[in-house]
């Protein structure tokens, strides 16, 4: 059982997220963007961080940045819808680059997800 | 007046010919002259005379002294000689009386004697003063008696031989036997000169005895200039003649240098002399005296003789000065008649010539001013015809030196020299300033006029004092004699620089306008009013196919098609109103009508009257097919941009949709409600459908997530012909042509089998189950195409997979819309729209192109076209190494970018993220080996990313000096915290964006898209 971070600006997928993982025996933090997430990890510590990317006040990308910088041990798995502001760029492929374990594309079903923490968690 | 401007000048030259006497100096020195001439005779006459008569007188009296002094002396002598004689016979004869009585002279005897010769000698008289004593000697000289009057006589013998200043007279007591001794008279010398002197009383003259051996015996008179000189000291310098008793006047110079005229006479028996001396200046004193007398009245005359002959000079030059002021002032042109009485004939005769010549003169000089007046009077006229003449008029020799003999002031403004440099090639000949281009025409012209007795013109160029170049018109006449001789040349020289240019701007605006016409991709054209063709260029010719014959005089409305003609007529006419019109019409081109936008103008003389119309013609085909190319790009780009911002969102939706179902359905399904299961069931199977047709949006927008390997297009094209024929009805036949291709792609193979699949499937609709499907391979290279979705052009080597069907075909409205998003003609529910829209995301995604030919009911042909691989990446990729580094499922970035931070790791991360999206990155630490670098070529980089806070020069200071090496250079500056710097100072600097620290990688990503993309834009729009 791992202590999970679950980040996200939209309050429905919080919730999913947090009962799918639940279910799995995860113990689960909610953050709505990465500045909350920054604060919690400094509050608490955690095993996985589970974040979407485009987010406001701090988006994903940057978050993983910081996260991989202060604390590195942090395994990280990366969501997202797509698209993004601009819609110009697909970030997931760039998350990976900058350090998530595990992306994971919007909408997914609850194995994919299982798989993705388990891949994440293993590495 | 030429003659009288030669006398001037010789006048004038006179001073310096040599210097001159006046006319009264020589007067005067001639009278001075014959004056002093008969002064200067008669005073050299009388001195010769006077010296003459004074030396005879002084030579007569001298000589009369010296005789006078001889004869005494020889008398006195004579007298004592006698005496002895005597003396001498007495003692002989009483001696015989005494040898007959036979008694010798004794003692008492002796003394006998003596008395009686005292007596004797007392009775001489005169004498006895002379006579010192007798004696009586034996013959060995023993004094045998003697009688002195003082003394006693001298021991030696006696003879006749003067001693000292006594003279002894000797006589043998017998003539035959001189043993019987002999008589001696002793003479005083002293007492008998003193007898002498009394003969010498004349003032002045001395005489002076001298003995045989020139010793001084006795002097006298006005003497004592000899003294006890010697008789050689007295010698004389000069004789002067032979004076009277045969004597010689001599002149005697004195040892003081007193100089005096004497004679010599010598005293018979004695051998003495007696000299007679007078001083010099006694003799000439007289003389001088007497001539000065002369000359002073001489001199008086000859005063009153010059008084007199200059009076009378002066008299008449008078008159000659008068008359030199009367020439004088007829010089300065005051004829005034000369008033002269003179009682000089000559003079009045000189006077009335001159004043007959002055009066004449003064006729003549008015009438020479009269004349001068009128040519004055017409030179003016003359000077103010020629300098009106905007040409320069010129008469000039033609031979070697070219002479110009006049040239008119006008040439100054021609040439910028003044026309007295011309003038007998003064300064310059005029030859000299003509272009050496030009010489030989203008002298081939002038010689062939000269020649032919004609006329010439000629234009050629000159160079101005002012080094410009000018082009002068030369129109000229040869002037010949009588005789056919040539004498000069009389022309005018133009200044035609003006109009020169002006027709060299005209001829080079003709070629201009003739190069544009030609140059112009347009069709050009004038008509007249009445519309018809008056020129055209090549293009007009070419496009419309008409012959130049057809052309030619054709109305322009006929150039279009047939219902536009009416409004070509009403442009014209709308043109002539308002100066201009345009309008678009269908052009008849040769082949087929053609949009064109005609435009017209009027042209219109200096006036201002229109004397025709210019147009021009556009093909605007060509623009209308750009203009909806870019239309139709610009849609798709922003359906692309719509379709991924609304894929986010629904995407998000759909995860909760989906999750909160398969939860819910967890839980249903842990209750037993079957229907509460089978309820979400199908909401999930709906989200499913919703999940994929946001994928197909993303797709249509960044063509999807793609694995893309090196392929060749073969196998996997066989392998979806065998998916495909399971789904193809049998009544449509599935035709694989001639595949001879093994080129390879950059491809997904899941990606290409939807494709292929996709369009398989709309053939298979268009077909309505029945026909053909041709699929096609082939390799194309160095091909130029439009794409017809993207509507990009798109050259280079590509591979083609072509379907084609013989379906329905589509109309050309459908044509233009089939890869919009939603867009389809399948019946509602058949078609997502969204097919055709993926085809065009996942060629587009894998760097190709599509291109569509259909027409209606012909069927449809699509070619898929991607880019050939080049070798060396096929053989990269059959490695295995797959470029990781460029992730193709992505939107990529094309752009060199210099990363420029001090801290290594943050450099090196920004550096492989861009190098993640298709970047070239080069990462420097220090910012001044970063300038080094950008130095060496700005060109080398698109984009520089910048840290500002660094060691030694900021980021700041770098970008500036960036700018500086190439201004359009996008720079962004990042940094944590900055007093230095803020965002406002860096945009003043110059940099495009300033990003905080930390970077936010998605507003970067966006940030450094943006630059390069403005900066690819700007590079189109340059080569464009």
């Amino acid at each position: 059982m791992a202590k999970i971070l679950i980040v996200d600006d939209e309050l429905p997928i919080r919730c999913m997220l947090r009962e799918m993982l639940e279910q799995d025996g995860h113990e689960v933090s909610e953050a709505e963007n990465g500045a909350v997430a920054q604060h919690c990890f400094r509050e608490a510590s955690f095993d996985l961080l589970i974040t979407d990317l485009v987010m406001p006040e701090k988006n994903g990308l940057n978050l993983i940045l910081d996260i991989r910088k202060e604390w590195p041990n942090v395994r990280i798995v990366a969501i997202s819808g797509g698209g993004g502001i601009t819609g110009r760029f697909e970030y997931l492929p760039i998350a990976k680059l900058v350090g998530a374990a595990s992306i994971l594309e919007k909408p997914f079903r609850k194995e994919q997800l299982q798989s993705a923490v388990q891949s994440a968690l293993a590495a | 007046v030429s003659s009288g401007d030669t006398e001037i000048a010789e006048h004038k030259q006179a001073p310096h010919a040599g210097a001159r006497l006046s006319l009264k100096g020589a007067w005067y020195l001639l009278i001075v002259c014959l004056a002093l001439l008969p002064v200067l005779f008669t005073a050299i006459y009388f001195s010769y005379q006077f010296k003459t008569t004074s030396l005879h007188n002084a030579a007569r009296e001298i000589v009369l002294i010296n005789e006078e002094i001889k004869d005494h002396l020889e008398y006195a002598i004579g007298d004592v000689q006698a005496m002895l004689q005597v003396e001498r016979s007495t003692f002989r004869h009483s001696r015989q009386q005494r040898s007959a009585a036979g008694t010798a002279f004794q003692g008492e005897t002796l003394a006998e004697l003596q008395q009686q010769l005292a007596r004797r000698f007392a009775i001489l008289g005169v004498h006895e003063a002379l006579l010192s004593g007798i004696f009586l000697v034996d013959r060995a000289t023993q004094i045998l008696a003697l009688w002195r009057r003082d003394e006693a006589p001298p021991a030696d013998s006696a003879s006749r031989v003067a001693k000292g200043n006594r003279l002894y007279i000797m006589f043998p007591l017998s003539e035959t036997d001189p043993a019987q001794g002999m008589i001696w008279a002793e003479l005083d010398v002293d007492a008998l000169w003193r007898e002498e002197l009394d003969l010498v009383n004349q003032e002045g003259y001395a005489s002076y005895l001298l003995d045989g051996k020139g010793r001084l015996l006795g002097s006298g008179g006005q003497a004592g200039w000899l003294g006890n000189s010697s008789l050689p000291a007295i010698m004389p310098s000069q004789v002067h003649g032979q004076g009277p008793a045969g004597q010689q006047l001599q002149t005697f110079v004195a040892a003081g240098g007193e100089m005096f005229y004497g004679a010599t006479v010598s005293v018979a028996g004695t051998g003495w002399h007696v000299v007679t001396t007078v001083p010099r200046q006694l003799v000439l004193a007289p003389i001088y005296q007497t001539l000065k007398d002369v000359l002073m009245v001489l001199v008086v005359i000859l005063l009153l003789f010059v008084f007199l002959g200059m009076r009378m000079v002066a008299g008449m030059l008078g008159h000659i000065a008068k008359l030199l002021g009367a020439f004088s002032r007829a010089a300065r042109e005051n004829y005034t008649p000369l008033a002269l009485s003179s009682v000089f004939n000559e003079c009045c005769q000189i006077r009335d010539g001159y004043n007959h010549l002055v009066s004449d003169l003064a006729t003549r000089e008015q009438k020479r001013r009269a004349a001068e007046a009128a040519l004055s009077e017409s030179e003016r006229q003359y000077r103010s015809l020629v300098n009106n003449i905007p040409g320069a008029i010129f008469r000039s020799g033609y031979d070697q030196r070219g002479e110009i003999l006049y040239i008119s002031d006008a040439i100054e403004a021609i040439s910028g020299y003044p026309a007295q440099d011309f003038l007998n090639n003064a300064v310059r000949s005029f030859g000299s300033i003509i272009h050496p281009s030009d010489v030989g025409l203008v002298r081939e012209t002038v010689e062939r006029a000269i020649g032919q007795h004609e006329s010439y013109v000629v234009e050629y160029r000159v160079f101005a004092r002012d080094g410009s170049l000018r082009w002068v018109y030369e129109k000229g006449q040869p002037v010949f004699d009588d005789a056919g001789a040539f004498l000069w040349l009389d022309g005018v020289i133009f200044d035609i620089s003006t109009q020169k240019q002006a027709e060299q701007r005209h001829q080079r605006l003709l070629c201009e306008h003739e190069a544009i016409a030609r140059a112009i991709t347009d069709v050009m054209f004038t008509i007249d009013v009445g519309g018809e063709l008056t020129w055209y260029n090549e293009n007009l010719k070419q496009f419309s196919g008409l012959t130049p014959q057809r052309l030619k005089g054709l109305p322009v409305e006929e150039l279009f098609v047939a219902d536009r003609r009416h409004d070509i007529g009403m442009m014209i006419a709308a043109c002539i109103k308002e100066g201009a019109a345009e309008i678009e019409a269908e052009f008849l081109a040769e082949s087929g009508p053609s949009p064109y936008h005609v435009k017209m103008v009027v042209l219109r003389n200096d006036s201002g009257d229109i004397v025709g119309i210019a147009g021009s013609g556009r093909d605007m085909s060509h623009h209308r097919r750009l203009e909806k190319q870019l239309q139709q790009s610009q849609k798709m780009q922003s359906i692309g941009q719509l379709t991924g911002g609304i894929a986010h969102d629904f995407n998000n939706f759909l995860t909760a949709i989906i999750g909160f179902t398969d939860l819910a359905r967890q839980r249903s399904g842990k209750d037993g409600d079957a229907k509460m299961a089978m309820y979400l069931a199908e909401v999930h199977k709906a989200g499913s459908r919703a999940q994929e047709l946001v994928a197909q949006m993303l797709a249509f927008s960044r063509g999807g997530e793609a694995e893309a390997v090196a392929l060749e297009l073969q196998p996997v094209l066989k392998e979806t012909i065998k998916m495909l024929s399971a789904s193809l009805p049998s009544s449509i036949e599935l035709h694989t042509e001639a595949w001879n291709v093994d080129a390879r792609i950059m491809a997904d193979p899941v990606q290409l089998q939807q494709v292929i699949m996709n369009l398989c499937i709309n053939a298979r609709d268009a077909m309505k189950g029945q026909g053909e499907v041709h699929i096609g391979l082939a390799e194309l290279h160095g091909v130029r195409l439009v794409c017809s979705s993207c509507h990009d052009s798109a050259t280079g080597d590509f591979v083609e997979l072509s379907i084609r069907d013989s379906g329905c075909g589509m109309r050309r409205e459908v044509l233009e819309r089939i890869f919009e998003p939603f867009f389809s003609t399948k019946a509602t529910g058949k078609g997502t729209g969204m097919g055709l829209a993926m085809v065009h995301g996942i060629l587009h995604q894998h760097g190709g192109h599509i291109q569509v030919e259909s027409q209606e009911s012909e069927g449809a042909t699509f070619r898929l076209l991607f880019p050939l691989l080049a070798q060396d990446t096929v053989q990269q990729s059959s490695a295995g190494t797959a470029p990781v580094e460029l992730p193709a499922d992505e939107v990529q970035i094309r752009g060199r970018v210099l990363v420029v931070d001090d801290e290594p790791a943050v450099g090196n991360f920004l550096a492989e993220l861009l190098h993640s999206r298709g970047c070239e990155t080069t990462v420097m630490s220090d910012s001044q080996a970063a300038l080094a670098l950008f130095h060496r070529d700005p060109q080398a980089f698109d984009l520089v990313l910048t840290d500002q806070t660094m060691p030694g020069m900021s980021g700041a200071e770098l970008a500036e000096v960036m700018l500086v090496l190439r201004p359009d250079l996008p720079i962004i500056l990042c940094t944590g915290y900055s007093e230095q710097i803020d965002e406002v100072r860096a945009k003043m600097l110059g940099i495009r964006r300033y990003l905080s620290k930390p970077i936010d990688v998605m507003a970067f990503l966006d940030t450094v898209n943006e630059l390069l993309d403005y900066k690819v834009e700007a590079a189109r729009c340059l080569a464009g």
